[in-house]
């Protein structure tokens, strides 16, 4: 009797061991309008919120050796993976109006890294100015902790800085551990300096 | 051995109060692991391997491997066991009528939790003031959804769970098909958490499919934080073409598939369902606490939108709205950064479950079941007492 299920047993665990394929038929349909369709489906209200692609400025900008360029998002127009091993990220993100205005904005980088503080407007005036897209803006520089958990290193670091447009406002940030994004400064504001408005 | 007494032997077992103390004390060591195990891997997906499962391997102290039935088998066995053990082969009589009302509603207490959990559907809904919205979707599941080329201002789309494939092995592959899709979806692997990396933007090789591939990361401590992945291929079944793409869930954008001479639209996202009314909100009040930024109470003012039927209501933090078998309850707002002036949205909660009530109603049954069975004793030790002073 042992020796005529050996085989069997044999073959059901060869078959339970084995690559698989399996053919569904799928059941489930729902009817959505056709705007709803053409939403990008992984777009949350709060990015809803944000300009579309085809409202944003056509820019254009120099990424500096040894970026890794990562896939924009809704948000970052621009992104990209710096460091090895990549700890600290870069990118160019564009929001309509003054988007709260460069003071509560860089009130919220300083929160983001543990500085609640916010900066008083002549210290504001005082922080040193990059070129971005043919105009002067701040250069916002934050040591702390991160406030991403995932993100966040034991000593970490922000440069950012916020370029007020007619209708909208460019920010260009990087964030990560201090010793990545203090040795890559210079090629930040390089990068910076490397955006501009595409010709049309 | 006779058919009968292989029976009455199972039956035996079955209602055995031995086996009761076995998997009660089985359900207690799985709460003790899955609590401790939870302090590392995050409460949804220890729930998911020890609670929904019906067998797991528990690591002891990292490296020993202990394997456990999983409180979805257990929870059935229970149920077995109380039917067979706590109302069939009870005694029946007057004495044992509150042990057995007691009984009973643990019975239900269990089939109400087998049907929350095949069968109850959550998720949520964000609306800024003056948006609206019929549909709401999970934090935790996903789907792929088929975008048929529309007409007439609404669109088909063909839903394929993620249930149906992220179950997938190493080299196992799932086919999805439709007779009105004029192509078949394969999925040939399917990654839990997942970055899209362009091929050149990393060192490592791996598969690559128009340039991109999904780099695997580790599962994030909460499930919402996933962001899943897939390789597919496209069949056309006229054709006979195969086209092969990724699918990233946090893709801006779908993929367009052309097939059967029009645009098919593919997209991994998040488990949406649909409401069969619709949620406008008209105000989102949010209170905070004088001099600080915690937030003391937030009310959604909406208004109801059933067919030709308007009705207002209100959604707090204890208020839920109830309607149609779904319930809307107040879980949060945001943006988390915004400030003073900003426009904020409110995120409703959004459950369906057949058996919500099942849980209040079979606690009832058991403290009934409980206090006849107290007072059935009481009464008995009372007369005991009288019999004794009489005689």
């Amino acid at each position: 009797m042992k020796s005529r299920l050996l085989p069997v047993v044999i073959c059901c665990a060869m078959v339970a061991c084995g690559p698989g394929h399996s053919r569904t038929e799928i059941r489930e349909t729902r009817i959505v309008p056709s705007a709803a369709a053409e939403l990008s489906p992984q777009i949350r209200t709060e990015e809803r919120a944000a300009p579309r692609a085809q409202e944003m400025p056509p820019l254009t900008w120099q990424a500096p050796e040894g970026w890794v360029r990562m896939p924009s998002t809704p948000i970052r127009i621009a992104n990209f993976h710096v460091g090895d091993p990549a700890n600290a990220e870069c990118y160019i993100s564009v929001l309509p109006g003054n988007a709260g205005g460069i003071e509560a904005n860089i009130a919220r980088w300083r929160m983001q890294m543990g500085q609640p503080a916010r900066l008083a407007p002549d210290e504001i005036a005082a922080l040193p100015s990059i070129a971005v897209l043919g105009r002067r803006a701040p250069l916002v520089e934050v040591t702390g902790h991160f406030a991403d958990p995932d993100k966040s290193s034991a000593s970490d670091m922000l440069l950012g800085t916020v370029c007020e447009l007619e209708t909208q406002t460019v920010f260009a940030k990087m964030v990560g551990a201090e010793a990545t994004v203090r040795a890559e400064r210079d090629a930040f504001i390089a990068f910076c300096a490397s955006i501009e408005m595409a010709q049309q | 051995m006779s058919a009968g007494r292989l029976f009455e032997r199972a039956f035996a077992l079955a209602s055995s109060t031995a086996v009761s103390v076995i998997l009660l004390l089985l359900l207690f060591c799985l709460t003790f692991l899955g609590t401790l195990e939870q302090v590392d891997r995050g409460l949804f997906e220890v729930q998911q391997e020890y609670f929904g499962s019906l067998f797991v391997v528990h690591w002891a102290f990292g490296f020993l491997p202990l394997p456990l039935p999983g409180a979805y088998l257990l929870m059935a066995l229970l149920f077995v066991n109380l039917l067979c053990g706590g109302v069939v082969r009870i005694r029946k009589g007057w004495r044992q009528a509150g042990i057995l009302i007691a009984h009973a509603g643990i019975l239900i207490l269990l089939a109400g939790a087998f049907v929350t959990f095949q069968y109850a559907v959550r998720g949520h809904m964000s609306l800024f003031e003056g948006d609206a919205a019929n549909e709401f979707q999970s934090s935790t599941a996903w789907e792929i959804a088929i975008t048929a080329p529309g007409a007439g201002g609404s669109a088909t789309q063909y839903v394929i769970p993620s249930r149906d494939f992220t179950r997938l092995r190493a080299k196992d592959t799932a086919t999805f098909y439709h007779r009105a899709i004029p192509f078949e979806l394969t999925v040939n692997r399917h990654l839990k958490n997942s970055r899209r990396l362009l091929t050149d933007a990393g060192r490592e090789a791996g598969k690559s499919v128009e340039g991109h591939r999904l780099e695997i990361l580790p599962p994030a401590k909460e499930p919402g934080e996933n962001i899943p992945g897939a390789y597919v291929k496209m069949t056309d079944m006229g054709t006979g073409t195969i086209q092969e793409a990724v699918l990233w869930g946090a893709d801006a954008a779908p993929l367009v598939v052309a097939a059967g001479g029009a645009q098919w639209r593919i997209a991994l996202k998040r488990r949406t369902w649909q409401l069969p009314f619709t949620i406008a909100l008209n105000q989102f009040i949010r209170e905070l606490h004088p001099g600080t930024d915690k937030p003391r109470s937030f009310v959604s003012r909406v208004t109801k939108i059933d067919g030709d039927a308007q009705a207002a209501a209100e959604i707090s933090m204890n208020k839920p709205l109830r309607h149609k078998g779904y319930t809307l309850y107040q879980a949060s707002w945001g943006p988390a950064n915004a400030g003073p002036n900003d426009p904020l949205f409110t995120t409703l909660a959004v459950a369906r479950n057949p058996a919500e009530q099942v849980p209040l109603i079979a606690t009832c049954i058991i403290t009934f079941g409980l206090l006849v069975h107290y007072c059935l004793k009481l009464l008995g030790y009372l007369r005991a007492q009288n019999a004794g002073r009489s005689s």
